[in-house]
């Protein structure tokens, strides 16, 4: 009975975290800020008044205000550009002809600061929808699909203008159907930098021909960030590169020049986002953030080098502007006054209303305040711009009196609506957090732990308190709305309040059982304050995109005083079993090179997929599989009570054999390793169906052995999670990638090497955490969401199914993970599942307490927050795993180990 | 273990003291004039405070002006020997000192023998230090001069005092022994937490390297070399603390006799 009750507490405990966590993540996130409403032709004002009342309105002439000023546009995106390689003479000795056409000022230069992330996708939305977007946006469309916002293309189609893509294939899903005629690259091969653009710029001599019929063209060139992310912006390739894109402009100007067209035809080359010194990106540094926008108009001064800064956002409205289409309505851009020269002063004042009328329902939609001082001048700018309008006299400095009063209005609004976006529910997380502090209170001193009955008067006290919190501090939390969801929700929340705190123990007893305890096992010496200091690097953010070095850092300082605990106590087999352990480990290490640091360094895995190197990856993954059979062999021999060897072991011996032979010659079809002899039948036997059937009869098999299993010794349950444990690698085998396909043989050889030692439980199941960790760094993952592996998802489908293609990269990513907690509870058993529980509680605990502290950080949206996705990922997983295994306990009627010790 | 000088002695006698205290007081007549004239010539107290300072002034040396750039290459030869020297010094200094105490067994060995085991532990621990190093996630193909500088510089603080002072009995107390700690003489225990203190403060100091700050001290052996040298002069500086301590509780035990 003792099991049920504490098993029941652990799931309530667990359900207490995610709800925690989920409480924490809406109350971080603001969610539902994309509006998919699109603007009209209609909504270019056609009356201004100042007053509501008294004045009549003034009716403007919008037909001839505000139309189409430019002929074509020519949409030039250089993926990976740096400010610097326009104003350096270091690299601009490469592009003379640009930089010619910017000293005469023929042209003119904007430095442009764009926002984290600095990844395409999000760049070319904020590019096209003038939005800032948040990184919840890019979790939500981490598939790419399509924009919902309004965004210029998506105008420019409904003017029935003429839009033409070459470039990045992320453009052709995040606009599908929207392009005339479009050839999509891919950004998959980092090493190709010239066929990549080849492809692009093949297209330019049938576009750039006199009777061209397009209206708007979009060029997006990938080689220059691949050199970036091969050689960094110093690679001895980035001067052909820089002079390929000069080139490139030049041709389009001359095109351009060659025109027979009234209106002039603008030239528009900017990047989506820089590169860092070593040629990633996706942070925050300056050389990622500012990127250059050059603008060129034909037969028009420019202004040359413009030392002020402009967003990326900004370019949304004025290119609006310039080609006479309605402004996207969730644009948070500001006019470019510097782009508006070729219209006249009547044109300019009414783009500066209508942007400044755009965002002003935006702010209005997003309960901006009245009474701010830039809405005063809003409001002065309409009223001047209305006496302006009425006077008739045309006073130039009357009119830049009335852009300024716009600009700064605008630039008002645009920062609210801008931070409006990063808008916390501080209330609802700091709940969150107490609400996380008494779980993991709880779980510390588990066994002391006694769920009693709520009790009603508490209920209604607590009620009260939260209704005088509300009343007094005037807050806007989702916890003070008084609706029927909201007080459903507070009386949820304040019920587990209630029954976390009837149920605490007497909180310093296990601490001093702790001390007691373990004073002799000195591994808790090293592995204590390893973990503490683990938990203390959660406030840097540089040891946030670098956890696994940490990690790699204390698992090898283990190693090695094992290393040297087990030499001088000459047992010397086991001296040589962990140096062996600590070199797989050095490999695996390298197998991926993932964090900031080593961006664009070259890893074993790289190495192992070029295709010279074919042979060697086919070495790599036969004996890796060969590896798998044997671990997988050796887990069926442990759990199989009776040595004889019976029909049934073979016929699983067998089926083994086969889904791991399926499992190469799926990597042969998908031409990542050298074709075998007999390739034909082969490919006829070992089909991927065949791996699904095996895999399915598996399961049958490995259930009948556990069924028939007698339960002495805890052997059902030890041979049920063995049985999970060989499903899962088999299905691993599949879904990692080739190179990494030693990683779980070692996964497994280390976590035997661990097992059945006398350590206490804290101790082991440290150790195991960290090696989650790290099995989920080896694999190539990390705490950005760049790195996350979308591939595994597709293999095997047909068709595009999104719940399948979900399991399947949740699995090939936590796949590890759950491989090592599997092993912890196959030692550890019930304690071992409440300690990795506390653990997890405590990481994601402090996080929280981080991102509350840190809210207004630099990095929040950069580095914060993909952990803080990472971490609340890895509590739902350690949540479904627990609760899996506390069914599993159940089941097999396994008694803890601590009545077994009894 | 052959080697028995006067602080084994005294070490002896102290042990003995306080068995002395609790149980028999007249059993062990100690000449309490002698141990307080010797302990004054203690011959470990003055290598100690003299490799304390030199190594201090290395620290601060190599802190200032951007010097530590010498140890990510062949330069940090010089900082090599210049350890070496302050290692050879000290036990220049330490051999006088006790060569002039009296009544004590000298140990006899034969110099070439010495030189030769010496020359083979310290090829031994460079290649030892140099597999941790790649294990503990140094550049395997890339940087094999530094990786290579630390390795030498941590066998420069670890085994070299260690095999000047004790010789031949340098691996065995290094990596066989822990239980045995009573029969150590202080030269032993001082080697092994200098080893320990010296290895620790490199895997510390390697803690500085994930930060994105992106300065030069934070390329690969500097804050591990750096660590290495805070680590032995940790060691050196607890030498004299622990004299100290054992100094002011013999008078305190004097005291409390009289």
């Amino acid at each position: 009975m003792r099991l049920t009750k504490q098993s029941v507490t652990l799931l309530y405990l667990s359900s207490c975290t995610i709800f925690a966590n989920l409480l924490f993540l809406y109350g971080f996130f603001s969610f539902g800020y994309n509006d998919s409403r699109t603007s009209m032709p209609n909504d270019i004002p056609s009356t201004i008044r100042p007053n509501q009342n008294d004045s009549e309105p003034w009716r403007f002439d919008t037909r001839r205000l505000y139309h189409k000023s430019v002929n074509k546009v020519v949409l030039m995106v250089i993926d990976g550009i740096r400010y610097d390689f326009f104003t350096e003479s270091e690299y601009n000795v490469n592009m003379p002809f640009t930089t010619d056409l910017i000293k005469q000022n023929r042209s003119c230069l904007f430095r442009t600061r764009v926002n984290a992330p600095t990844v395409t996708m999000p760049r070319i939305k904020a590019l096209t929808t003038g939005t800032v977007p948040n990184f919840i946006d890019l979790v939500l469309n981490l598939d790419s699909s399509a924009v919902q916002q309004d965004s210029i293309i998506y105008q420019a189609r409904a003017a029935n203008k003429q839009v033409i893509f070459y470039g990045d294939e992320t453009w052709l899903k995040l606009f599908p159907n929207s392009f005339v005629r479009h050839d999509g690259t891919t950004s998959f091969y980092i090493s190709d930098y010239t066929e990549v653009d080849n492809n692009v710029t093949r297209h330019l001599e049938n576009e750039l021909k006199p009777t061209a019929d397009w209206d708007i063209m979009i060029l997006h060139y990938l080689g220059l960030d691949h050199i970036g992310h091969t050689g960094g912006p110093r690679s001895k390739l980035m001067p052909n590169k820089l002079s390929e894109m000069d080139n490139i402009i030049r041709r389009i100007v001359n095109y351009m020049d060659s025109e027979k067209s009234e209106l002039p035809s603008v030239l528009i080359v900017c990047g989506d986002h820089g590169m860092r010194d070593n040629g990633g990106h996706g942070g925050s540094s300056t050389g990622e953030v500012v990127v250059p926008l050059f603008v060129y108009f034909k037969n028009k001064k420019c202004g040359g080098y413009i030392k002020e800064e402009i967003m990326q956002t900004d370019f949304v409205p004025s290119i609006s502007v310039i080609m006479g289409l309605p402004i996207p309505s969730s644009s948070t851009g500001k006019l470019i006054n510097k782009i508006l020269q070729n219209l006249n002063i009547n044109e300019i004042l009414f783009a500066y209303h209508y942007n400044s009328q755009q965002m002003y329902t935006n702010y209005i939609s997003k309960k901006g305040l009245l009474n701010k001082a830039f809405m005063k001048d809003y409001d002065n700018a309409i009223l001047y711009y209305y006496d302006w309008l009425k006077r008739e006299t045309i006073s130039i400095n009357q009119a830049h009196s009335v852009i300024s009063l716009y600009e700064s209005a605008l630039s008002g609004m645009s920062n609210y609506i801008i931070g409006s976006i990063a808008k916390f529910d501080v209330f609802l997380i700091i709940v969150s957090i107490v609400l996380s502090i008494q779980v993991w209170l709880l779980l510390v001193d588990f066994d002391a732990v006694n769920i009693q009955f709520i009790k009603v008067s508490r209920l209604v006290y607590l009620m009260l308190i939260r209704w005088a919190v509300c009343v007094w501090l005037q807050c806007d939390s989702v916890l003070c709305e008084f609706t029927a969801t909201f007080n459903l929700l507070a009386s949820v929340i304040i019920t587990m309040f209630i029954i976390n705190l009837g149920s605490f123990g007497w909180p310093i007893s296990s601490l001093i059982r702790l001390e007691i305890s373990d004073f002799n096992n000195n591994n808790l010496f090293y592995v204590l304050p390893g973990s503490f200091i683990h938990v203390l690097s959660l406030f840097s953010s540089s040891y946030i995109e670098e956890e696994h070095q940490l990690l790699y850092h204390l698992w090898a300082g283990f190693s090695a005083l094992q290393v040297y605990k087990t030499f001088i106590l000459h047992s010397y087999t086991t001296t040589a079993k962990w140096i062996l352990s600590m070199i797989l480990h050095r490999i695996c290490k390298n197998l991926n090179t993932i964090g900031n640091q080593s961006s664009g360094v070259y890893s074993l895995g790289d190495w192992f997929r070029e295709s010279q190197n074919q042979i060697y990856l086919t070495i790599l993954m036969v004996v890796g599989l060969c590896c798998i059979f044997y671990a997988s062999i050796n887990i069926h021999r442990v759990i199989k009570n009776n040595k004889r060897f019976n029909i049934l072991s073979a016929i699983i011996f067998v089926l083994y054999f086969w889904t791991l032979c399926s499992v190469y010659m799926y990597r042969v079809e998908t031409k990542e390793v050298a074709v075998p002899y007999g390739y034909n039948i082969l490919k006829l036997t070992f089909s991927l169906h065949s791996w699904t059937i095996a895999w399915y009869l598996l399961i049958g098999c490995h259930t009948f052995l556990v069924i028939k299993q007698t339960n002495r010794n805890n052997n059902k349950f030890n041979s049920a999670v063995c049985s999970i444990i060989i499903l899962l690698i088999l299905r691993l085998s599949l879904l990692l990638r080739p190179h990494n396909i030693l990683v779980p043989a070692v996964l497994v050889y280390t976590c035997k090497l661990l097992q059945f030692k006398i350590w206490n439980t804290l101790t082991t199941t440290t150790l195991h955490y960290w090696l989650s960790l790290m099995f989920f760094f080896y694999q190539g993952n990390s705490n950005s969401v760049g790195t996350l592996d979308i591939v595994p998802g597709y293999i095997g489908q047909t068709s595009y199914n999104p719940v399948v293609a979900g399991i399947h990269i949740f699995t090939h990513t936590y796949g590890l993970p759950i491989l090592v907690y599997l092993f912890l509870v196959l030692d550890q058993k019930f304690s071992g599942l409440q300690t990795l529980c506390m653990l997890n509680v405590t990481q994601s605990c402090v996080y929280n307490l981080v991102i509350l502290l840190f809210r207004n950080h630099l990095f929040i949206w950069s580095v914060f927050s993909p952990k803080l996705l990472y971490i609340v990922m890895f509590t739902s997983t350690t949540y479904v795993f627990s609760a899996l295994i506390i069914i599993l306990l159940t089941l097999c009627g396994t008694s803890t180990k601590k009545e077994l010790e009894i | 273990m052959a080697k028995k000088n006067v602080r084994s002695v005294i070490k002896k006698l102290e042990s003995s003291s306080v068995l002395i205290n609790s149980s028999n007081p007249t059993e062990y007549k100690a000449p309490s004039a002698f141990i307080q004239t010797e302990a004054n010539k203690d011959p470990e107290l003055i290598p100690h405070c003299f490799s304390s300072f030199c190594y201090l002034g290395l620290f601060v040396w190599l802190l200032l002006d951007r010097n530590y750039n010498l140890l990510i290459d062949r330069n940090s030869m010089i900082i090599i020997v210049t350890c070496y020297t302050i290692e050879f010094a000290k036990f220049a200094c330490h051999s006088y000192l006790v060569s002039r105490i009296t009544n004590q067994i000298k140990p006899k060995t034969n110099p070439i023998f010495w030189a030769l085991q010496f020359i083979v532990s310290t090829v031994l621990a460079v290649g030892v230090s140099y597999l941790f190093s790649i294990l503990f996630g140094a550049p395997l193909t890339t940087k094999q001069e530094q990786t290579f500088v630390f390795s030498v510089l941590a066998t420069a603080l670890i085994i070299t005092p260690t095999a000047i002072q004790l010789g031949s009995s340098i691996l065995p107390l290094l990596l066989t022994d822990c239980f045995e700690t009573e029969f150590d003489s202080t030269v032993e225990v001082f080697e092994k937490n200098n080893f320990r203190a010296t290895i620790l403060g490199g895997f510390i100091g390697a803690a500085v390297i994930p930060f994105d700050w992106e300065t030069e001290w934070q390329r690969w052996p500097i804050p591990c070399s750096v660590g290495l040298i805070a680590g032995h002069l940790l060691a050196n500086v607890y030498e004299i603390i622990c004299w100290q301590f054992k100094t002011l509780k013999k008078y305190s035990v004097k005291k409390n006799k009289f």
